[in-house]
């Protein structure tokens, strides 16, 4: 059998799914007809309520008592307000809201006590209370009024609707007949002008265009609704491929075809954003049709114009968005075994799906912090900007890359749910969790590290409980990373000195380190400076790579001891320790450094220190890779920051140095590599198979 | 591709384990260290009670599971590092492998032939050989969830054969059928043997085995305890039916089994004697 001229499964697969999905009538009626009435049935439905609501409110009469000693001026002003004008003018309100009738009515008591529980029984909407004021003082001067001003207050039933909507009513007629009055005395008084001529008037004009203030209004919920949008298509779908093949037995057929995994993932993969997007299209269309015919009323604040620029941006953005959500949806339904599991799954991943994208929400959160690495919140921010018109190109291709480097691991991930065989065959239980130790120390790893960031992130978030820099390196440096390190070689029974990797190394790697580590500083720091000339960066940026260690106001052995040999021994043993050994098997070498060095950064929150120590810590991988041990990069790591250290004491500004330095550096930093290169002895025990051969099982 | 195998196996097993947790018994083997090697041509008879490892064995030989320790390779393929080369190379069929519900039966065979990569202009001609040999032309086009279940068995074994495999695996496949399905399947997979098939067959009924089988293994406890024709299990117990056979080796084993159980706790109850 030859693979020339063979098919390519993938197509197969994928027109066979579709196929099949086309003809189940309860998928297709639940992933995209029910979707594309739902929307305009949410709209009409609610249209009409709001018109019933009118018109009750129209039929409605309204009636109000008035008691106390000044009813005969509340009558004088109500009866001095014609309603319309009056409700125009003072009111808050929108002015298409129906006209009310209001009726007074006798009310045959005068205790409070009386006409507050009739208030309560309903009987009446609206009591008001005119009191006399007896020696009141004035409210705003505190000083004794000559004339005591009568005092009118509203009572009425928060909880009854069409109490408070007489409240507001009578309250906005006596304000404005209350106003009039206020200037008709003062001309009686003999006050020379309006008083409405007598202030400075006070406006406030924006010189945003409608398309960006409509975009603004949109952006804060675009992505939450095409997350709806595709999640609604796409559920039903995912449900049905893999978890619905596990139960209609068809899974195994599949798996015994000469079918890789990866192809077969893809090709559901494929098919569940097909569907996401067909959906998300034909709701945009569908809602825009309705707009079109004016069925559904949309504010003029939504005029929203896309330039060509913002358009290629939007189209970038939601590609991932829908791969996220296809990936999640499908990983679901990967992990369940028949439908009931996929529903009971679903609904915790809808929350962690739609929750991030609701970041667009708020004012305050911009593209530029930390958010940019939050899967879908980035996403959600950076459409909130692209439509108000606003592109920066370097974080906008940071949150694709993020977002694709989610939907990757989201696939990876699946792919894995159909190696794990207690997913794929219903009684047979995987044996890492049986076998314990070695092998679900790798599988845990992640979530290890999770909590570690977790825990350190809840520590330093409040400013107030780890008040010295003492005890941030204490809390962080000692007790997480380092304790924890050992808590966990300790729950799996892992041999410590293999975890750690604490062999000797070879002599000549010693001078490669004492030569490597200033010198790659150096280097880093110039590397920083040049791709600055090609894609500007935020100034802080460089100056993160030139000030690695902030020095603090401390003797000089004791900043060595915290600020060095601390973090070069616990932070090690966490990362090029316990995380390097954990993920070993699970990348490419290159790729491990990658990895690890990344999220060794990702523990250093402040976003632009992320990127320098991303680079240390890739650095220090390699080291550890080549050398076969951790020992070389505890003292890399000291050396290093004890360096960046003596220059900041010695005033040095690396963001100011003669380029010469850098290149000096970087050549010093290669020979320091090439030497390691020479002398290496390498980790053992390395993933062998390249990358591409794990998804073939 | 290592066609050229000294003996031409096209399937070999050696020291193949699995192991698997269960909350209630504990470590589990599964499958515990077996080896054996089928010819070309013949149909091997895996002969055993419900959990004796059957069913593991075949699904590690598929690639659906992965071995604990061992090896196994299919037509020269590792099931370890060639899974799609060996997949390529088996056809599989159980009473768990379902179809497609929603595609018709010549879909079916269609979809199957092009994901184990048949060459793609051969596919029309032998998916309409399928429905020839296997008698679907009356009910080519309607969908499988309104077939019967001796129509649904008689696309089941053409979708194994879609891609013409050289090795074909059963695994209790008559489980569940009627006894005039069930003989038609048996005459079917005889059938492909004279066609030049190699054949993995499971089996708990004896009269099957007896009937199908060039060579039987009998496997207990996830061990194999005994492989050879049926004459030759004959000779070697001087039993006539193969139930007597089995019977034999099981309890031999089962007495082997208890005898070193005993041994252990008498050597414990010894060495707590000596403390």
């Amino acid at each position: 059998m030859t693979t020339a001229g063979a098919s390519s499964p993938l197509r197969t697969l994928y027109l066979g799914e579709l196929r099949m999905l086309l003809r189940d009538r309860r998928t297709l009626f639940l992933s995209v007809i029910l979707p594309l009435i739902f929307l305009p049935l949410v709209f009409w439905i609610s249209s009409m309520v709001e018109k019933k609501r009118t018109e009750r409110v129209e039929k409605e009469t309204f009636e109000y008592a008035i008691v106390g000693e000044r009813a005969d001026l509340v009558r004088e002003l109500l009866s001095a307000a014609p309603a319309n004008e009056a409700t125009l003018e003072a009111s808050s309100r929108e002015s298409n809201e129906p006209q009310l009738e209001l009726l007074e009515t006798d009310l045959d008591c005068t205790e409070a006590e009386c006409w507050k529980a009739a208030l309560g029984r309903r009987d009446l909407h609206v009591v008001i209370h005119a009191l006399r004021s007896e020696g009141a003082a004035s409210e705003t001067t505190g000083a004794e009024s000559d004339r005591p001003l009568p005092r009118l207050r509203i009572f009425y039933q928060g909880n009854w609707d069409y109490s408070k909507t007489a409240a507001d009513e009578l309250r906005d007629r006596l304000r404005s007949a209350r106003d009039t009055r206020r200037g008709e005395l003062l001309a009686e008084a003999g006050f020379p002008v309006a008083p409405k001529d007598l202030a400075p008037v006070i406006e406030a004009r924006d010189l945003a265009t409608a398309a960006q203030r409509g975009g603004k209004v949109l952006g804060r919920f675009a992505v939450c609704v095409l997350l709806m949008f595709l999640i609604s298509g796409g559920s039903v779908v995912a449900a049905d491929t893999l978890a619905g093949e596990k139960e209609r037995g068809t899974l195994e057929t599949l798996l015994t075809s000469a079918a890789s995994r990866g192809e077969i993932v893809s090709a559901k993969l494929l098919l569940i954003v097909t569907i996401g997007l067909f959906i998300a299209l034909i709701q945009i269309l569908n809602l825009g049709v309705y707009v079109g015919l004016r069925l559904i009323d949309i504010p003029d604040t939504m005029a929203v114009e896309i330039s060509l620029l913002s358009a290629f941006w939007l189209v970038l953005l939601l590609v991932p968005l829908a791969v996220i959500v296809a990936s999640a949806l499908l990983l679901v339904s990967g992990r369940s075994q028949s439908y009931k599991d996929f529903s009971v799954r679903f609904f915790p991943v809808l929350v962690l799906l739609v929750v991030p994208s609701l970041v667009s929400v708020l004012p305050a959160v911009d593209l530029r912090s930390g958010i940019v690495l939050v899967p879908i919140a980035n996403l959600a921010v950076a459409v909130r900007e692209v439509l108000v018109g606003e592109i920066d190109w370097l974080f906008l291709g940071l949150t694709t890359l993020v977002a694709g480097g989610t939907s990757w691991v989201l696939v990876r991930w699946t792919l894995d749910s159909l190696d794990t065989e207690r997913l794929v065959t219903a009684t047979d239980v995987d044996e890492a969790a049986f076998l314990g130790g070695e092998g679900l120390f790798r599988r845990h790893v992640p979530v290890w590290f999770g909590v570690f960031w977790v825990l350190i992130f809840l520590a330093n978030a409040q400013g107030e409980l780890l008040p010295s820099i003492r005890l941030q390196i204490f809390f962080n440096v000692i007790l997480v990373m380092g304790a924890g390190s050992f808590l966990i070689i300790r729950r799996y029974g892992l041999d410590a000195r293999k975890v750690l990797a604490l062999r000797k190394p070879n002599p000549w790697v010693w001078p490669a380190v004492i030569l490597g580590a200033p010198s790659m500083l150096l280097a880093s720091v110039g590397v920083a400076r040049i791709s600055n000339q090609l894609f500007p960066v935020p100034e802080r940026m460089i100056e993160a790579f030139a000030r690695q260690i902030m020095p603090a106001e401390m003797a000089l052995f004791e900043m060595l001891l915290l600020l060095a040999l601390v973090p070069g021994i616990f932070e090690e043993i966490c990362f090029r320790g316990a995380l390097l050994h954990g993920l070993r098997k699970r990348f490419h070498p290159v790729v491990l450094c990658l990895v690890t060095g990344l999220i060794f950064g990702l523990f250093h929150f402040s976003l632009f220190r992320i990127l320098p120590t991303a680079f240390l810590g890739v650095v220090l991988a390699a080291v550890t890779l080549l050398s076969g041990s951790i020992l070389p990069a505890m003292l890399w790591h000291a050396l290093n920051n004890a360096t960046a250290m003596f220059l900041g004491r010695a005033g040095v500004d690396l963001t100011e140095l003669d380029p010469a330095f850098h290149a000096l550096g970087a050549g010093a930093a290669i020979l320091a590599f090439g030497l390691l290169w020479r002398v290496r002895m390498p980790y053992p025990d390395l993933r062998s198979t390249p990358v591409g051969q794990r998804g073939q099982r | 591709m290592s066609h050229s195998e000294p003996n031409d196996l096209p399937v070999r097993v050696e020291g193949l384990s699995k192991v698997f947790y269960d909350e209630g018994r504990g470590e589990v083997r599964a499958v515990d260290g077996i080896d054996l090697a089928c010819r070309r041509g013949e149909i091997f008879g895996l002969l055993g009670a419900n959990g004796a490892g059957k069913t593991t064995t075949l699904r590690m030989l598929s690639t659906i599971i992965s071995p604990t320790e061992g090896e196994a390779w299919v037509e020269g393929h590792s099931v370890s590092d060639e899974p799609e080369a060996v997949r390529r190379s088996l056809g599989f069929y159980s009473a768990t492998t379902a179809l497609y519900p929603r595609m018709t039966a010549r879909e079916t065979l269609d979809f199957f032939a092009r994901i184990n990569r048949y060459p793609v202009d051969s596919v029309h001609a032998r998916v309409d050989q399928l429905i020839e040999r296997f008698g679907i032309a009356a009910f080519k086009d309607a969908r499988v969830d309104k077939l019967s279940s001796g129509m649904k068995q008689r696309v089941s074994i053409a979708r194994t054969l879609a891609h013409d495999p050289p090795i074909l695996i059963f695994d209790e496949p008559t489980v569940g059928l009627d006894v005039l399905n069930a003989l038609a399947l048996v005459d079917n997979i005889r059938r492909l043997r004279d066609e030049g098939k190699t054949i993995l067959f499971s089996t708990h009924i004896m009269s099957e085995a007896e009937k199908l089988c060039d060579r039987i293994a009998i496997i207990h406890g996830g061990r194999i305890l005994t492989c050879d024709t049926l004459d030759g299990l004959r000779e070697a117990t001087g039993e006539h039916y193969l139930e007597q056979i089995f019977v034999h080796y099981v309890k031999d084993a089962e007495a082997a089994v208890r005898e070193a159980l005993e041994a252990r706790d008498e050597q414990e109850l010894a060495d707590m004697e000596g403390k």
